[in-house]
């Protein structure tokens, strides 16, 4: 390429996939001043599929970036997309913004880059393995997937045609979090030996009657994959938000909250690409109520490096929410409020130019959009992603269970147990499948 | 136990306690391992299914199914999948339960089977990878139903194996355009399969067709890196 030359992002785009399809190695880096002005042509077209609080709170993140233009908006609930096309319109001073119901639709137009995905748990897996296949790079929210086997298949998707992740796993993207995670992988608290890792406590709820759907819900899309019920207005809101709490559509708290303080827990130690060989533990379930995901839960999850991992809803841990990693020589506890060390000295000191250095993001949402332009990984890529959650997964099938599960993190399956198998994977309704 | 089968034939529904629910399931729970139990528990759970429960009932029923369920559960279960409200419940259970019988049963059910209980058990044959069901899958791959050829193109490439390859090798001009990407990932599904099962000039033949001019620039690189992944894992 000439220097000064300028062309268009999205032909470079497809240029570069062409360069790759001779020799399979991509771009590394793509000068900013190949990007021109701000012209819409050479800005990151963006499509949003799924605009509730998550998604309109991610969208707002990427109408504030000078290399973003959203340009469509989907949803099943009507009255979410009519907010957000209101919200996309006013950002730009116009009525451009597309408006889509089916987000087949959306992801089949050639002229989206990239999706931001922010729909329940359940539908994760059908959009981003649609996306992939159409070449859009993803934006996606945590937990990356509903299930095991649906995770697997999502990395094995984004994988095989090449596409920019990011995970909604924001803390990766902050300074007090990799601070924590660059103090513990170059040994300031020596070998650590256990991790506690502490989340949400979640909350039960009564048995509403079968309600009329309220206006302007697709009640069936919105079901999408997961079992056919009558529509239950089990909140102010419902089904939004309060969906975290049934089982078919989330593993509330637990789930919710892996793709964050797991997430950190493995950063630091180094294991981001693996996982336990054994997890156990209990958790209380609703006994009665239309909420049926653990509220009080505790899991123990041993490593191969005689690490073990304990997970537990935060009022039974010392610290609570948040990471805490226990080594020979201190510990430090990090979470959304703070950073703390045994010994305090600990925090005073310097990780050196020939030490660990983590990845540094300080925008989470600025770092996917830098990614998608010069094709390197983000900081929170879909396969350490699918890690984090499975680690969730894997303390909700032996609480389920109610008892011990082996698990083969290079092979990623359970050791003889026929059972938790089984619940590696949902059967989805007709006609969606993956 | 009887107590709870009972309140699930006769009263049950959305919007009510669910916990004789609940206490089947921590009943369930607590007889892994008694084979002599969970016997038991499988003959009271299929007579929901041939009770005048009520669908919220017989759902709750399919999901224990599909964790404790086996062959004696397959003809009760079969009899569901042509039925248009019960088939996806059914294929809960059955997608899960491992053996042959499963496959059979899905496999008869197929020709009678319509509308999305059809695509349903075309997706469970796929997920099942069961490649008997490569011929009949084939057929509903030139549907001019888009929803069903996109279903049947995809089992195609998770059944995996040569036959499956040829079947989409050959559907392959004949589909329509919105078909065209799930015709793509799975050739290319199939092919990673085929690698993995120690196939690699027949993975090599599929990577190789899917870089010919005409098929998308993505598809293309997905194949060559296919191609360089199958030397690699040598």
């Amino acid at each position: 390429m000439k220097e000064g030359k300028k062309i268009d992002r999205r032909a470079f785009l497809k240029t570069a996939t062409g360069a790759a399809a001779s020799v399979v190695v991509f771009p590394y880096v793509v000068l900013s001043s190949v990007l021109g002005a701000e012209a819409p042509s050479n800005k990151i077209t963006l499509g949003c599929i799924g605009v509730g609080s998550q998604g309109t709170s991610n969208m707002n993140g990427f109408l504030s970036k000078s290399d973003a233009r959203v340009v469509a908006v989907c949803d099943v609930d009507r009255r979410r997309l009519a907010q957000a096309k209101r919200t996309v319109d006013e950002k730009y001073g116009n009525r451009d913004c597309a408006t889509y119901h089916d987000f087949r639709e959306l992801i089949a137009r050639s002229d989206i880059d990239a999706l931001s995905l922010a729909v329940p748990d359940h539908w994760h897996a059908i959009p981003v393995i649609a996306g992939a296949r159409a070449g859009k790079d993803m934006y996606g929210e945590k937990p990356l997937a509903r299930t095991i086997h649906e995770g697997k298949l999502m990395v094995e998707a984004v994988e095989r045609y090449n596409r920019i992740w990011q995970t909604g796993s924001w803390q990766r993207s902050q300074e007090r979090f990799r601070r924590a995670c660059e103090l513990v992988i170059n040994g300031r608290v020596g070998k650590v030996g256990m991790v506690e890792v502490g989340l949400p406590t979640g909350g039960g709820s009564g048995n509403p009657p079968v309600s009329p759907v309220p206006e302007g819900l697709d009640w069936d899309f919105w079901l999408g994959p997961a079992p056919w019920r009558s529509f239950i207005r089990y909140s102010d809101q419902a089904p939004h938000w309060d969906w975290r709490w049934i089982m078919d559509y989330s593993g509330g708290q637990l789930t919710d909250w892996a793709g964050h303080h797991i997430d950190i827990a493995h950063w630091g130690l180094g294991l981001d690409r693996t996982g336990p060989v054994e997890v156990e533990g209990k958790g209380e379930f609703p006994r009665d109520g239309i909420y049926d995901v653990p509220t009080a839960y505790k899991f123990t999850c041993k490593y191969a490096n005689d690490l073990t991992m304990v997970v537990a809803n935060d009022q039974q841990l010392p610290h609570g929410m948040g990471t805490c990693w226990y080594g020979a020589k201190g510990w430090i506890h990090v979470n959304r409020s703070g950073l703390w060390a045994e010994p305090a000295s600990i925090l005073d000191e310097v990780i050196g130019a020939n030490e660990t250095h983590l990845y540094d993001s300080r925008d989470h949402t600025q770092n996917f959009l830098d990614c998608v332009k010069t094709r390197n990984e983000t900081v929170t890529p879909i396969d350490i992603a699918y890690r984090s959650i499975t680690v969730g997964h894997l303390g909700e099938i032996a609480m389920l269970l109610g008892r011990k599960v082996q698990w083969d993190p290079d092979k990623l399956e359970f050791v003889s147990d026929d059972a938790a198998t089984r619940l590696m994977s949902r059967p989805m309704r007709g006609p969606w499948h993956l | 136990m009887e107590q709870q089968i009972e309140a699930l034939k006769t009263t049950y529904d959305w919007g009510q306690s669910r916990v004789p629910l609940t206490e089947l399931s921590d009943h369930i729970r607590a007889s892994f391992g008694n084979e002599t139990e969970l016997k038991n528990i499988r003959t009271a759970l299929l007579s929901v299914l041939d009770s005048d429960a009520k669908y919220a009932a017989k759902q709750y029923v399919c999901r224990e199914l599909s964790i404790i369920g086996n062959d004696d559960c397959v003809p009760a279960l079969a009899k569901l999948l042509t039925d248009e409200k019960l088939s996806d419940m059914a294929r809960y259970a059955l997608e899960r339960i491992p053996g042959p019988a499963v496959d059979k049963a899905l496999l008869a059910a197929l020709p009678r089977a319509e509308g999305k209980a059809k695509i349903g058990i075309v997706n469970t044959l796929g997920n099942r990878a069961c490649r008997d069901a490569v011929s009949e899958t084939a057929k509903l791959a030139r549907s001019s139903d888009e929803a069903l050829a996109c279903a049947a193109v995809s089992a195609l490439g998770k059944m995996g194996g040569a036959e499956a390859a040829n079947a989409l090798a050959q559907v392959a001009d004949g589909v329509s355009e919105k078909v065209k990407p799930a015709l793509y990932d799975a050739r290319l599904t199939c092919a990673d399969r085929m690698v993995a099962e120690g196939d690699r000039a027949g993975a090599r033949k599929i990577y190789q067709s899917l870089t010919a001019t005409g098929v998308p620039q993505l598809v293309r690189t997905a194949a060559l890196r296919g191609m360089r992944d199958a030397v690699s894992s040598r």
